[in-house]
């Protein structure tokens, strides 16, 4: 039984492991602001289109409005990636 | 055949449609210049809008520095709008000031052609009445701030006269002796009215000659109130 429970988280945090990741553009108004981040998404909405809607719909209540997806994957992001996004990274 | 008349009303009414559609055609203009100035001036987003477009048309503008430096020109981009615009005002300024000059010319000009033309008229006519003020009791006429002494007969007939003018009525020789002297028309003679306004004529013309034309200047003589120049012997 206990071994069944290990098995069990293991599986659940590989799954969750196994997110989307989508790096983005963004924009704020007046005075212009811009910004590039990097955020997770569930693995069902590792679609161009699904992904647009679900990060322009996070960005909206923050003040950002969404300009343009760079690249929606699954796999890790790049430290690069990383590093570009700073602060933005997996922030919303 | 028919001759086309032109009078002097006329070509006045002539000028004043002119003169009005002159005036509302620059005015016309020059609304349309300041909108168009309003309109083609570029809005305070338009370098925002432009730095948006490179951020996102440049897949490889990612790093912080390149981000900051993007927002940083278009906020440098942003206070030359700002410039911009105060431009604008000082611009819409001036020519709301030069079209107030412009119109103000144009009226003189046309005030000064109309006067011109008035001037020449006035010259081609002789003597215009502007002004006819007769003291009963002091047996006075003044025709345009020329005073006249007339006889209390005389007076008679220039009132009567006037009168009648007023009323827009034409008086023959018979009533106006009648109206003067008070009795029935049947009574009256013709030729008693045509000695009146002889008397009269030859009372007025004679002074306003000699205040027009061949003045007396005390102990020294006569001359003729006239330019040199505009007189000719044939």
């Amino acid at each position: 039984m206990k071994y069944m429970i290990l098995i069990y988280a293991v599986f659940i945090s590989s799954v969750a492991d196994a997110a989307c990741y989508a790096s983005y553009k963004a924009k704020r108004g007046d005075p212009l602001k811009l910004h590039y981040g990097v955020m997770q998404l569930l693995d069902h909405q590792c679609t161009t289109k699904a992904a647009t809607e679900v990060s322009a719909l996070r960005l909206l209540p923050h003040g950002w409005i969404l300009l343009n997806l760079l690249t929606v994957s699954l796999n890790i992001p790049t430290p690069t990636q990383k590093e570009n996004a700073g602060e933005n990274f997996l922030r919303y | 055949m028919l001759v086309k008349i032109s009078s002097a009303t006329e070509s006045r009414k002539a000028t004043r449609w002119v003169i009005a559609a002159g005036l509302s055609g620059i005015i016309g203009l020059l609304a349309l210049t300041g909108a168009w100035l309003l309109w083609t001036l570029p809005d305070a987003n338009a370098f925002n809008t432009r730095v948006e477009q490179i951020f996102v048309e440049n897949d490889s503008f990612t790093s912080k520095g390149e981000i900051k430096l993007l927002e940083i020109l278009a906020q440098s981009g942003t206070s030359f709008s700002d410039a911009l615009a105060s431009y604008r005002m000082v611009i819409f300024v001036l020519m709301l000031m030069a079209a107030a000059l412009l119109l103000a010319a144009l009226a003189f000009l046309s005030l000064l052609l109309l006067l011109n033309r008035r001037m020449v008229s006035i010259e081609a006519s002789g003597i215009q009445v502007s002004s006819l003020l007769i003291s009963r009791s002091e047996n006075l006429v003044i025709l345009n701030n020329m005073e006249f002494q007339l006889t209390q007969a005389a007076i008679e007939t220039l009132s009567v006269l006037a009168e009648a003018r007023m009323d827009g009525d034409m008086l023959s020789g018979v009533e106006l002796e009648a109206v003067i002297a008070g009795k029935p028309a049947a009574d009256c003679d013709e030729s008693a009215g045509a000695t009146r306004v002889k008397r009269l004529r030859d009372s007025l013309g004679n002074q306003m000659v000699s205040a027009l034309l061949i003045k007396n200047v005390a102990r020294r003589g006569y001359v003729l109130a006239i330019d040199k120049d505009v007189i000719e012997m044939i």
